[in-house]
């Protein structure tokens, strides 16, 4: 808005750019600088319509909602972040805001019920294993189910695969990496083929401290959960806990901040550019602060157990 | 809207991870500093903020108001912007003590506030209020 301050009759401040008025001419009418101050005053509005016209030019792109960026496509927690930053964007409509928070907490409520059962299955089959306390899973028909159950939903985790959280894709990976261990082992892969016959062998399948062992060198499963197949062997012969998982340490090639305790990276043009941290977390806080976690690449929190 | 964070609110504030965009400090005739911190809140944090402090700006001002001292170490070394990793009111401290034993601040209730950031840069701010504001981008 700008106001016109030529007609104003004693106006003598020139903090907006306004001609000074001289004192001895008591009227607007008499004022010898009016014309100077119409001429600026006409460039004002000039300059204030164009802003105008380019913030209603930006305006006019409100209403539509925003193409999904490629690079966060197959991200699921930068696809949420960016669905909440536009429902709390003040530069979108009101319309735009709530599609993105309604698309968000749609996406949220999916990916919570998915990943509840991805997670569930797995701890049941690893609860059921370490049940058995013999080293085996033969026998575990509940939790072979529950693998089967699993595999037989792999469509519909599939759909969501790029979205589910880091703990959801832990216990997928788990359950499909000790499928890929079996087969290295030579052993028969569990499957849900023949409405419940487990692995092409049909046989037993044991997991042996060799096979474990095995998988855990491998890095196809990490100790924790190695310890929880055979918590003995593992406590006799390993004495870190999660720590051989290798998202857990950082890559070799990096080296530690000078000037920082757990963060890693690399020197690149002189300055530091962190690759990899670790946050201790404070016990009691509330979100991420209260748990130990790590940041890859500046990504998002990935919880440490 | 300026709200007042009491010491017992501190550490309920989504503050983990927030980027670091500015400091700015300005100073009153009277003497008077004021330290204001700009961040942005970590996207995975934000809901905390809305559901607890009804507070809808994803980026923040945290003022820290009538300072009495500020030691900064601030580290320029890093080729990405530093997010705040730890906060807190100490319940002891050495610098308000030493303002007191010089006779300052006799009246004064200060609060040593201790902020570190991901990159090694630490802040210790001694000051009486501390007030956050949500700012529309």
């Amino acid at each position: 808005m700008i106001t016109d301050y030529t007609n104003y009759s004693g106006y003598t401040n020139n903090n907006l750019g306004y001609i000074k008025k001289n004192s001895s001419f008591s009227s607007s009418k008499e004022n010898p600088f009016k014309k100077a101050n119409e001429e600026l005053l006409a460039l004002k509005n000039k300059a204030f319509k164009k802003t105008s016209e380019s913030v209603l030019c930006n305006n006019s792109e409100i209403n539509q909602f925003p193409k999904v960026p490629e690079y966060i496509k197959n991200n699921r927690d930068l696809y949420l972040g960016w669905l909440g930053d536009i429902s709390h964007d003040p530069k979108y409509s009101k319309e735009v805001r709530d599609t993105a928070l309604n698309k968000f907490n749609d996406l949220a409520k999916k990916n919570t019920q998915a990943e509840n059962s991805i997670i569930n299955s797995a701890n049941d089959w690893i609860n059921a294993a370490n049940e058995g306390e013999r080293n085996t899973i033969v026998g575990c028909t509940t939790a072979i189910a529950t693998v089967i159950g699993l595999y037989a939903a792999a469509p519909a985790i599939a759909s969501l695969g790029p979205f589910l959280s880091a703990a959801a894709k832990e216990a997928l990976s788990t359950c499909n990496n000790i499928q890929i261990g079996l087969s290295q082992s030579g052993q028969p892969m569990l499957a849900p083929a023949g409405g419940g016959a487990i692995g092409s062998g049909g046989g037993s399948i044991a997991l042996n401290d060799a096979m474990i062992k095995s998988l855990v060198a491998s890095g196809v499963i990490t100790v924790a959960v190695a310890q929880k197949l055979k918590p003995a062997m593992m406590k006799s012969n390993e004495t870190s806990a999660t720590n051989t998982s290798s998202q857990n340490k950082p890559p070799k090639d990096l080296v530690e901040n000078p000037n920082r305790k757990g963060s890693f990276g690399k020197f690149e043009n002189g300055k530091f550019k962190e690759y990899w941290r670790f946050d201790k977390g404070t016990p009691g806080s509330p979100g991420w602060r209260g748990k130990d976690h790590i940041h890859i690449d500046g990504g998002p929190h990935i919880e440490v157990k | 809207m300026l709200r007042q964070i009491r010491d017992n609110e501190l550490d309920k504030l989504p503050l983990h991870d927030a980027e670091i965009h500015s400091l700015n400090t300005a100073y009153a005739d009277d003497g008077k500093i004021n330290l204001s911190i700009r961040i942005k809140i970590n996207s995975e944090e934000i809901d905390t903020l809305l559901n607890k402090f009804e507070i809808n700006e994803s980026i923040l001002e945290l003022t820290f108001i009538s300072c009495w001292q500020i030691i900064s170490d601030i580290v320029g070394c890093n080729a990405s912007r530093e997010v705040l990793l730890d906060w807190s009111v100490l319940q002891t401290s050495s610098l308000i003590d030493d303002l007191k034993n010089k006779g300052f601040a006799n009246e004064a209730e200060l609060k040593h506030y201790l902020l570190s950031l991901s990159g090694g840069t630490t802040l210790s701010i001694i000051a009486e209020k501390l007030f956050i504001s949500g700012i529309n981008k």
